[in-house]
């Protein structure tokens, strides 16, 4: 009983930290246009702390370069379990125009364990919203890999 | 401050004329709008494997790779940029920026796309031209254009090279 | 001292009406403000249990200290969800049972009442954290600027009362009317409003606990339960300090249901107020604050104990 109830408070409460892990502020702005009252997110229990101390989930964005690289596992050490790492971006789920580039690590998934990636160059702010509920299991998955082979 | 406190109220009984405006999503479709460029699709029946939507990718992730008689065109849409090059260059128009955006997933290989398309050998020296479809492709196209020959679509350059060494007729019939 | 009598003041300190329903009521009015906050920004705010969820997942959470701190970061929580819980006990008892107060039990509610910002600067300082130092040296500051303000108004209203023991206060009211009503206990009352406010951390006054600036001053460091005990000791406060203001200022209350319905009205407007005050302003200064408290309040605080001294 104490873990069901556990694990409705995790469902129904999520405190975000967002690290611009080296982005170009394009996927952070969407992240602010999702904190207005248009798509009202505190209505699911999501609210954005200062410090990851207090966060449940990592919202990152950016490839990582070469100098967050060690700050942005920090931040993940710093924050308590259970937690949730969530790439926002294209840069942040494959590395973005920057998959090969010397100065980054080609997306977060090289250096942190992510538990969900919303791609997008930038996502839409429904699209961050839909990631973040498909987090907590709100909505199904909707894309699938797709193969065609010619006979 | 006081009088600042007067006015900050009554601004916020203002406020409160605006109602709600907090749109339903996610618990209701909220579909983007028109020239939106969301994820892209591949129409599998219309691609010919050209190869013109790699060479412009600006992130590099359309790879093509040529493996027992089938050539694979494989998206790995992780890193895309939605910029829409691969729509405006595709001959076949089989590319479309669909307006679908809600693409979060665990595992970032389920976006990926994969087509295998049957490659075409040459009759003479059996090296690989192109696909199939891009062989019907350009017969289409000549026919279309009143050349009835079509027969040599299937041969590599260089045989065809050597045909064209040794059949002056056949240059001399074309190039009337 | 027997058992029966131990057991009753432990019931009284611990589930009504002191610990468990303070804090139960204090959450549920956490969600009252954060849905006033939300209608005037124009949205759907969060759901009635948002901060049970808030504070059940916390205390689920792993607390982590930071390496070096002392003893008092993981004391402080714990004085003050025990501050709050005595006082509000202390209060709720006078109400319900008004031989069960004693001389002087104002001047203890005061002193409890100072307890948890008494703990943010203990937690803070004793965080190893120049965030922790710096929002415990503003919290000092601005625990010296608001307690003169309240103790002037508190004392205007023992001069009319004439009693320190709050159920006297509450017989005087019954007889002569709310305190709210005279030129001093009006003053008063402004002044306390305005430090309650400051007490509960409300804009424009949270210069402490400055998210944006300070990521959380005296908080930046705690987690798990720790950071609970801290948010449920601002959710008892958010029922007890308006609670207590509007059983001082704002006329008498028995025992009957009318009665208590009217006090239950008194406090949401109380605290409605006070929401209102907060959605609409933006932070302080530090100085602007002290200059605000000191330079003005203080003076207006005077004024109410000297009208109250004479008779009005």
């Amino acid at each position: 009983m104490n873990s069901r109830l556990f694990n409705w408070c995790f469902k129904k409460s999520i405190w975000v930290y967002h690290a611009n892990a080296g982005a170009c502020n394009g996927c952070d702005i969407e992240i602010l246009d999702v904190l207005t009252p248009y798509y009202d997110v505190e209505r699911f229990g999501i609210r954005i702390v200062h410090t990851p101390r207090h966060a449940d989930a990592l919202l990152v964005t950016g490839p990582v370069t070469r100098q967050v690289r060690e700050r942005l596992l920090r931040l993940y050490e710093a924050t308590p379990e259970p937690k949730l790492v969530i790439a926002v971006g294209s840069c942040a789920t494959g590395g973005g125009i920057w998959y090969d580039s010397y100065a980054t690590c080609g997306g977060v998934k090289n250096v942190l364990p992510v538990d969900i990636h919303i791609p997008g160059c930038p996502p839409k702010p429904e699209a961050i919203v839909y990631g973040v509920a498909q987090a907590l299991g709100m909505v199904p998955k909707q894309v699938q890999a797709q193969t065609y082979i010619e006979e | 401050m006081f009088k600042h406190t007067i006015s900050e109220l009554k601004e916020a009984l203002v406020c409160l004329q605006a109602g709600q405006v907090t749109l339903a999503y996610p618990l209701q479709p909220h579909p983007a709008e028109e020239n939106f460029r969301g994820k892209p699709v591949v129409d599998f029946e219309r691609c010919i494997g050209c190869g013109a939507c790699a060479k412009v990718c600006p992130p590099r992730l359309i790879q093509l790779t040529d493996a027992d008689g089938y050539r694979e065109v494989s998206y790995t849409l992780g890193r895309c940029t939605y910029c829409g090059s691969c729509r405006d260059v595709c001959p076949a128009q089989a590319v479309q920026m669909s307006p679908l955006f809600e693409t979060a997933t665990p595992q970032i290989e389920d976006i990926n796309i994969s087509i295998r398309l049957k490659l075409l050998t040459c009759r003479e020296c059996g090296e690989t031209i192109a696909t199939q479809r891009m062989a019907k492709r350009v017969e289409n196209a000549l026919h279309e254009a009143g050349y009835s020959h079509t027969e040599n679509v299937n041969l590599c350059l260089s045989c065809k090279r050597k045909l064209g060494l040794n059949s002056p007729a056949w240059i001399q019939e074309v190039t009337r | 001292m027997n058992l029966q009598q131990v057991s009753l003041d432990l019931f009284y300190t611990l589930i009504f009406p002191g610990f468990l329903f303070t804090a139960i009521v204090g959450l549920l009015l956490t969600w009252v403000d954060r849905k006033i906050t939300a209608v005037v920004q124009s949205r759907i705010g969060p759901p009635w249990y948002q901060p049970f969820a808030d504070v059940g997942k916390l205390m689920a959470k792993k607390m982590v200290a930071p390496s070096g701190s002392s003893i008092g970061f993981f004391i402080a929580p714990l004085i003050s969800v025990a501050g709050v819980a005595l006082a509000s006990a202390l209060v709720f008892r006078a109400l319900i049972n008004p031989q069960a107060g004693f001389v002087g039990d104002v001047i203890v509610l005061l002193y409890l009442m100072t307890l948890p910002a008494l703990a943010l600067i203990i937690g803070g300082a004793s965080s190893r954290s120049p965030f922790g130092a710096i929002g415990a040296s503003r919290e000092m500051s601005m625990v010296l600027a608001y307690e003169v303000g309240f103790l002037l108004s508190i004392i205007a209203v023992i001069i009319q009362s004439k009693s320190i023991q709050f159920s006297g206060i509450i017989a005087y009211q019954a007889a002569h009317g709310a305190i709210a009503f005279s030129v001093s206990g009006f003053l008063a009352l402004c002044i306390a409003l305005l430090c309650v406010q400051a007490k509960l951390g409300f804009l424009p006054f949270d210069i402490s606990e400055a998210d944006t600036e300070l990521i959380g001053g005296p908080l930046a460091e705690y987690s798990g339960s720790g950071l609970a005990l801290f948010k449920i000791s601002r959710a008892m406060m958010f029922f007890q300090l308006p609670a207590f203001v509007a059983l001082l200022f704002l006329g008498a209350n028995q025992l009957t249901l009318l009665s208590l319905i009217g006090l239950a009205l008194k406090l949401l407007a109380v605290l409605a107020l006070l929401i209102l005050i907060k959605i609409t302003h933006a932070r302080l200064r530090l100085d602007q604050m002290l200059r605000l408290f000191w330079g003005r309040l203080a003076v207006v605080g005077l004024i109410a104990v000297v009208l109250a001294m004479v008779g009005w």
